[in-house]
């Protein structure tokens, strides 16, 4: 186990300095000389490239690529806001809190309310509140979150003039994009748990449960809540990842001064070191919340854990058999939006979207290997005692060898 | 394939077959034109895509045409849903907008599938060090939240119309490849793959025959719910700043130009987000039909 945290742990590391370089060479290319941009007009040929030198732009793509790595990894230096003068990661973390608290909030208001009510809709599976909760929930995962930030200011700010449409005076500014940003992520939140308690409670593992004998409680707590809550997990893991800059769009309709509205602000100014900055920020958060998920799944799920443990054993004999290798569980946890996203959500305001059909997809898609020709393997993802609403790939390797390749890291 | 299963599958399959020779699609279809919900949002999709290819018979006025007397027009006769900041009717360029919006959203999602499914399908093809390679690189990219991607694929290519339809599909591929990779890896193994490399089908025409055929419920499914999304993203990108920018009749470069004037004219902000609500919603409800009618498990 403590290996497992290891290796997920140093490929973290890894994929944030991915991200760091894929971003740099992204922005590299941006057309547009930045020097000119910084300068104005009438600055002479001389001055600009006197600034070019000073910014170390004169030098060659990997150079540069390698002082930015070197600055961001051992300094946490993100480099001089363009238009501001000021680091970029004082500016970062300066806004920092309260976008982590609009984030912390929009969470807490979504597990909140979307996890009873999903659960409620399970167990009265076709009655009155789970056929409302079904078209109640398709109408909020529909409405446009900007839309509907827009449409509250509209009603409680503009016309009622209840609640104020921008700033973060007092905690009254918090409610509506609170509430704008949480209720379409709430609505994904409440179907994802409906459909992983009713794919638990249907699921043969907890009829042999019950048929030997098992109290009931037992059955719940051991069987059924650990199955159900994985995939729950993974939607509000995705949506954890909203708490740093993850709603640019709300924070700009808001004027809310986090750092979505810091990035947003950057991108009219092409302020290119801020959006460089503010994007690894981001990219390095979401990767530590993929990981904290993947650590959870462990967690819950006993036989993630088991099929670490029995690689780990193995590796030493097996070292010939290499490409058996156990299915490396955190494919299966990379389950979200971003894009997911993202995600949904996951990413932006708008992205929880993008999980809108993911934790919830892959268990009908599991299924559908069966599909025309396959029938000789079909169903095969649900003939586990294990959840397959992860997705398809971690959750294969028990039946026809379906391992894919002993790659870790 | 069907003939070859029949003479195996003997006279224990008989029923079987019957169900086989009706085919997968038109079981699936069946299904779906007995789910009430997923009907109403095909049939609104369908008349949506007709008011956007019928715009110019539909509208009273050109997209572009002013009307220099009635700027920011509440709805009035003459213009139901009153005119924006330079006096053009808005109900026409929402109708207008229909065709952008709902083109965008369609090929952005396609763009994004094509590259999604590609890249996805040889990560599950070839497997071992090719898929490893992939994987990893999309465990970098999606570390990167797609609308950040998209913000900064969009900052390289800049505004515009197609631009952003290649920004959106670049930046939410990595969740398609994830789907891809998954669906190949979980029918790799199977016998028919087999039998077709016995007859020496060479790898390109086992992915595109054999594979894709067989794994195209699920991305059909993902396609179909991205273009919600897409169209979505795109006005959201049109509120920072990015994306398409006005005088582009699209339904989120429309409500965020109508943004600036929300205190005095609402009505502006109004009417292209219900547009775009009423999209997603019929394409969620589609989705959500679809996702049963091709769940294999429901099939009697």
């Amino acid at each position: 186990m403590r290996r497992y945290i290891l290796n997920r742990l140093i490929w973290t590391v890894l994929v944030i300095m991915g991200a760091a370089i894929v971003i740099f060479a992204v922005m590299y290319f941006v057309p547009g000389d930045p020097v000119t941009l910084l300068m104005g007009a009438e600055a002479t040929q001389e001055d600009i490239l006197h600034k070019k030198a000073e910014l170390g732009l004169d030098k060659p793509f990997f150079v540069q690529l390698w002082n930015f790595l070197v600055a961001v990894f051992t300094r946490f230096d993100l480099g001089t806001s363009w238009t501001r003068g000021t680091p970029v990661i004082a500016g970062l973390l300066g806004r920092l809190p309260r976008t982590f608290l609009l984030g912390f909030l929009m969470v807490l208001l979504t597990s909140l309310v979307g996890i009873p009510v999903g659960v409620s809709a399970a167990i009265h599976r076709g009655g009155w509140q789970d056929r409302m909760l079904m078209v109640a929930s398709m109408f909020l995962i529909s409405l446009p979150e900007f839309w509907l930030a827009l449409m509250l200011i509209i009603v409680f700010s503009l016309n009622l003039g209840w609640l104020p449409a921008f700033g973060v005076e007092s905690w009254l500014c918090y409610i509506l994009p609170v509430v704008s940003g949480s209720l379409a992520a709430m609505a994904q939140l409440a179907r994802q748990t409906r459909a992983s308690v009713l794919n638990v409670v249907r699921a043969d593992y907890i009829t042999t449960a019950r048929a030997k004998g098992m109290k009931e409680q037992m059955v719940i707590y051991r069987h059924m809540f650990p199955n159900a809550l994985i995939p729950i997990i993974t939607v509000v893991g995705g949506s954890f990842t909203r708490c740093v800059g993850g709603t640019i769009v709300i924070e700009k309709i808001f004027s809310f001064p986090g750092i979505g509205l810091y990035i947003s602000d950057a991108i009219s100014a092409r302020d290119y070191p801020v959006i460089r900055g503010g994007v690894i920020l981001i990219a390095a958060f979401t990767a530590l919340i993929m990981l904290l998920v993947d650590l959870a799944y462990a967690f819950v799920d006993p036989q993630i854990r088991a099929q670490y443990a029995e690689f780990a054993k193995r590796k030493g004999a097996a070292a010939s058999l290499a490409p058996q290798g156990r299915a490396h569980p955190h494919h299966g946890a990379h389950k979200h939006g971003g894009d997911g996203a993202p995600p949904p959500d996951m990413d932006d305001g708008l992205d929880d979207l993008d999980d809108a059909d993911g934790p919830d997809g892959p268990d009908d898609m599991d299924d559908m290997d069966g599909m025309d020709g396959s029938d000789g393997d079909g169903g095969l993802g649900d003939s586990h005692d294990h959840v397959s609403g992860r997705a398809g790939d971690g959750t294969h390797e028990g039946a026809g060898g379906m391992a894919e390749g002993g790659g870790h890291l | 394939m069907s003939e070859n299963n029949a003479g195996f599958n003997g006279v224990a399959g008989t029923a079987a077959q019957k169900r086989k020779k009706e085919g997968m699609w038109k079981q699936a279809w069946k299904r779906l034109t007995q789910d009430r919900l997923a009907m109403i949002g095909l049939v609104g999709l369908i008349l949506m895509i007709l008011v956007a290819l019928f715009a110019p018979l539909l509208t009273p006025y050109a997209p572009e045409e002013m009307d220099f007397i009635n700027i920011n027009a509440a709805p009035m006769r003459g213009h139901p849903m009153g005119t924006d900041a330079l006096g053009r009717d808005y109900l026409s360029r929402i109708l207008y907008g229909a065709r952008f919006s709902l083109g965008l959203g369609i090929s952005s999602s396609l763009f994004s599938s094509i590259l999604g499914v590609a890249i996805g399908s040889v990560a599950g093809y070839f497997g071992k060090r090719v898929d490893n390679v992939i994987m990893r690189m999309c465990d970098i990219f999606q570390s990167i939240p797609g609308m950040m991607f998209t913000i900064i694929i969009s900052l390289l290519l800049g505004t515009g119309y197609v631009v952003t339809i290649l920004a959106l599909g670049i930046g939410h591929a990595t969740h398609t490849v994830r789907l891809t990779r998954a669906q190949v890896l979980s029918v790799r193994k199977a016998e028919y793959l087999d039998a077709a490399r016995t007859n020496n089908c060479g790898a390109v025409r086992i992915m595109f025959r054999h594979i894709l055929p067989n794994i195209m419920s699920p991305m059909l499914l993902e396609f179909t719910m991205s273009i919600a999304r897409m169209i979505q993203y795109s006005a959201g990108l049109s509120i920072i700043g990015l994306g398409v920018q006005p005088p582009t009749p699209e339904w989120g470069a429309m409500l965020s130009a109508g943004r600036n004037y929300i205190r005095s004219y609402p009505h502006l902000v109004m009417f292209p987000g219900v547009f775009i609500f009423l999209t997603s919603f019929l394409i969620n409800l589609l989705g959500d039909g679809l996702r049963d009618a091709l769940d294999p498990k429901l099939r009697k």
